[in-house]
């Protein structure tokens, strides 16, 4: 391309990727509705959009393939073409190749793929007779349009010429395409055209109004023709702009007034805004709901209001500060009452003025502060919340996938979704999608059973599958559940036992939910077959492992022959996390409470030493100690007395031994991406009330780096 | 001629200075937050109006020993640069003043005029009489691909 369109790409993308996703629904809707005429016309002007926007930036295939689609969905509107399941799957081709495309347009702004074969393919649905019924329906158009043109009497002496030097009159009616990329450009060759095969008498709009950059369904042209009728129409039917010329004999009726002349073009102006308008009205409306703002600017407005809060904190202490001189005012006031007598009169009434004074000071602050905390804390909030996206954008793509895989693996499966508009921290859907992926692909594949099992024990044929998101405090849980065969605990034993993940003998000890919690271990799969969707054993650690990354837990839940439940729990942002803050190495950490199970006081003689390890026993379970020193490779110091947090991390459960607990507390996660401080066991820093840096553990590294020591 | 401006400071008892191009601010010594297994060097982070900052003891990275007495701990600055379109703290004893330079003033490194790598050194400049001003190379300083370096070792 000869222009820069980098800036211009980046919205083309965003707007292509909103289109697929808005067509690939509505596919999916059209399925259970397929008469359903709204459903038509949305995929309809979604196609046109891409169409548009892909041919002005020059990606031609793009633009081939969805002005196929295009085309099926113009005919389905008109009822020219019915809608089946093989046209169905052809156009989910189709978008699918337009997906790949946008994707390798956004990677390496080259569209990739070849589509000859699948505009082909798509063409074959169209040559059943359509090109016939679409002149019909023009045909229908035209009843619309009055040909009729009323002359002025210059221009009745103007015809009255030509009509002695070219023959009969005729009125032209050309219909412009509404694909056109300049619609001016686009009349003024049609025009030029004209203008060489014909003289021109009138043209219903006038040429000035031709000349504006706007769209005009047709335009009507009075003409004594210089060539033939045949020769005209061919070349004034320019590609891409022009649909359909007509030509028809003009018959002078009677003369009218200047005010009918007026409503003709009037009339004219409306029916072309009635056809845009008709275009517009839906994306206006999406226009004017939502903002497109980079991520990266509410980041750094985050940024300013976190650096707002840290530096009204100063104020806070003003008001301590004034609370402090209040007391030694009142003090003062104790030591002198004995000798108040001795004293002057003005300077007993000076001091009273002063501690009033101080007083009303005092009560300033305090109402001052109250409402800064508030607004701070709102503003702090309400920012977070521009993150917020609805867990929608990644739910979208799973009725999709089920109706591809439930039927290549011939079960009928039903997705259920709920609460696709609970909200969640943009990072935390970018993480999200690839998980739950995995997690419906298991389900699908080995949780519900096939057709025949269903029916032997007594359940619908009918599979179903749950996904819901809701709200919990302050986190978020998605739930996939099925109700298919359930986790067979046996069978995870004994791949368990195999895979030496547990001892054989401790089989018989374990929970049910112990046993379950082992198919998150790496390496762990028990599907006696691998088939192309799941089950390399891959699975279900890495889905451990994406959402853990985010702050968050998963856990599962099975009953058998009922189904298998699988509990995502999730922080509502990420930018803000509770945390433990801790004393140790002289500074204050802090800890990610999510990973903290409890926290406890001990004594030295609580301690028991292992072989190599020190240990303590809680409640009958054996925990492994290991001091904040020993976390970061540095020589344990002695403690007499202190403080534990147990914390699950690295799959077990280890008593992390501290100086001193500072309480929980919200904290705002900074990055502390330097080449200077690149070291292991940094999740982060936040910012302390009194402005110092507190360094955010990760425990999950840090322990098991020393357990692999 | 042209003529460089430059911030001058102490490391013990020597003069250096820095090209006044990369200096961001100067700011007081703070609380410097520690980073557990970083560089000897890296004193630890700060935080600058909200935002999270490395700071480097310069005194370390140079390899030069000299004890923190009381009066340099007393008149101890944090020189902000910007690097590579990063801030960096450095640690410094006491800042001099603003010097200025004439290029005809600047002569290149001699060998063993310092105990400091040579290659952190981007010449030496005589200023009033005799006094010598060692002019740093901050970009090899803080190079990111040395200090990975460093790190891996």
């Amino acid at each position: 391309m000869d222009f820069d369109n980098s800036e211009f790409i980046k919205d083309f993308l965003e707007e292509a990727y909103e289109k697929i996703e808005i067509i690939n629904d509505n596919l999916l809707n059209l399925e259970k509705n397929p008469e359903d005429e709204n459903i038509l016309n949305e995929i309809f002007r979604a196609a046109h959009t891409v169409k548009g926007s892909a041919g002005t930036m020059g990606f031609e295939s793009v633009q081939n393939v969805m002005h196929k689609i295009e085309n099926i969905f113009d005919e389905l509107r008109k009822k020219n073409l019915e809608f089946s399941i093989n046209l169905n799957d052809m156009l989910f081709k189709g978008m699918d190749a337009i997906n790949e495309m946008i994707t390798n347009i956004e990677n390496s702004s080259e569209e990739g793929i070849e589509v000859d074969e699948i505009t082909t393919e798509l063409e074959s649905f169209l040559s059943d007779g359509s090109g016939e019924k679409k002149v019909q329906v023009n045909d229908e158009n035209k009843d619309d349009v009055d040909i009729s043109i009323k002359l002025s009497d210059i221009e009745l002496d103007i015809m009255k010429q030509t009509e002695k030097q070219n023959g009969k009159i005729y009125v032209l009616t050309i219909y412009f395409s509404e694909d056109s990329m300049m619609p001016s450009v686009g009349r003024f060759l049609v025009m030029q055209e004209v203008r060489n095969n014909s003289e021109i008498i009138k043209t219903i709009p006038d040429e000035q109004e031709l000349n504006k950059d706007e769209f005009i369904p047709y335009v009507k042209i009075l003409v004594g023709l210089k060539s033939s009728i045949e020769d005209i129409q061919e070349k004034v039917k320019i590609p891409n702009e022009v649909i359909k010329v007509d030509i028809d004999d003009f018959e002078i009726e009677t003369k009218d007034n200047k005010d009918d002349k007026k409503t003709d073009v009037e009339d004219l102006k409306k029916e072309k805004k009635k056809i845009i308008d008709k275009n517009k009205t839906k994306e206006k409306k999406d226009i004017i709901n939502s903002l497109r703002v980079d991520s990266v600017k509410i980041d750094e407005l985050l940024n300013l209001i976190g650096e707002q809060i840290i530096n009204t904190s100063r104020y806070f202490r003003l008001e301590d500060e004034c609370e402090k001189i209040l007391q030694k005012g009142k003090r003062f006031s104790n030591i002198i009452k004995d000798i108040e007598d001795e004293l002057p009169e003005e300077s007993i009434e000076v001091y009273s003025c002063l501690m009033r004074s101080m007083r009303e000071l005092s009560e300033e602050f305090k109402e001052i502060n109250q409402m800064t905390r508030r607004l701070n804390n709102e503003m702090q909030q309400n920012t977070m919340k521009i993150r917020m996206l609805p867990v929608e954008k990644v739910f979208k793509r799973f009725p999709r996938m089920i109706r591809d895989i439930s039927k290549e693996l011939g079960k009928d499966i039903e997705l259920i979704i709920e609460g696709q508009e609970t909200e969640l921290d943009k990072t935390v859907i970018e993480v999200l999608g690839d998980p739950l992926v995995h997690i419906i692909r298991n389900a699908l594949d080995h949780g519900i059973e096939s057709k025949e099992e269903r029916l032997k024990a007594g359940k619908d044929p009918v599979g179903s599958i749950r996904l819901t998101a809701s709200h919990q405090g302050n986190r978020i849980i998605i739930e996939v559940s099925d109700d298919g065969k359930g986790l067979d605990r046996n069978s995870i034993i004994k791949k368990a036992v195999e895979k030496g993940l547990i001892e054989k003998e401790s089989k018989d000890l374990m929970k049910d939910s112990d046993v379950f919690s082992l198919i998150f271990e790496p390496g762990f799969s028990t599907a006696a077959s691998v088939t192309g969707l799941s089950g390399r054993g891959v699975g279900m650690d890495v889905v451990k492992r994406s959402i853990e990354k985010v702050n968050g837990s998963v856990e599962v839940h099975s009953e058998k022959g009922k189904g298998t439940r699988v509990i995502i729990f999730l922080p509502l942002t990420m930018a803000i996390i509770n945390a433990l803050l801790i004393r140790g190495l002289d500074q204050v950490f802090s800890i990610p409470l999510n990973l903290v199970e409890e926290t406890i006081k001990l004594k030295k003689a609580d301690i028991y030493n292992l072989k190599n390890t020190k240990a303590t026993k809680i409640r009958d379970e054996v925990v492994s100690l290991i001091s904040i020193e020993e976390l970061f490779n540095i020589p344990s110091k002695e403690r007499d007395s202190f403080f534990v947090v147990i914390v699950e991390a690295a799959g077990k459960k280890v008593g992390i031994v501290v100086d001193k607990l500072y309480g929980e507390q919200e904290v705002v996660i900074k990055n502390l991406d330097s080449y200077l401080v690149k070291t292991p066991g940094v999740a982060g820093a936040n910012i302390l009330g009194d402005g110092r840096v507190s360094i955010i553990l990760d425990i999950n590294k840090l322990i098991k780096r020393v357990s692999n020591d | 001629m042209a003529e460089l401006e430059l911030v001058g400071f102490k490391l013990g008892d020597e003069n250096y200075v820095v090209d006044i191009m990369k200096v961001k601010e100067i700011i007081r010594f703070v609380d410097i937050t520690n980073i557990p297994e970083s560089l000897d060097f890296v004193e630890g982070v700060i935080n600058l109006r909200g935002i999270i900052i490395p700071v480097i003891n310069l005194k370390v990275r140079l390899g030069l020993k000299y004890a923190d007495d009381e009066l340099s701990k007393k008149n101890r600055k944090i020189i902000i640069i910007e690097h590579k379109d990063k801030l960096i703290g450095m640690t410094v004893d006491m800042i001099t003043k603003v010097i200025k330079l004439d290029s005809n003033q600047i002569a290149p490194t001699p060998e063993l005029v310092t105990n400091i790598d040579k290659k952190h050194i981007k010449g030496i400049g005589k200023y009033e009489d005799d006094n010598l001003l060692i002019i740093l190379d901050i970009e090899k300083i803080l190079d990111e691909t040395e200090i990975e370096e460093m790190i891996r070792e």
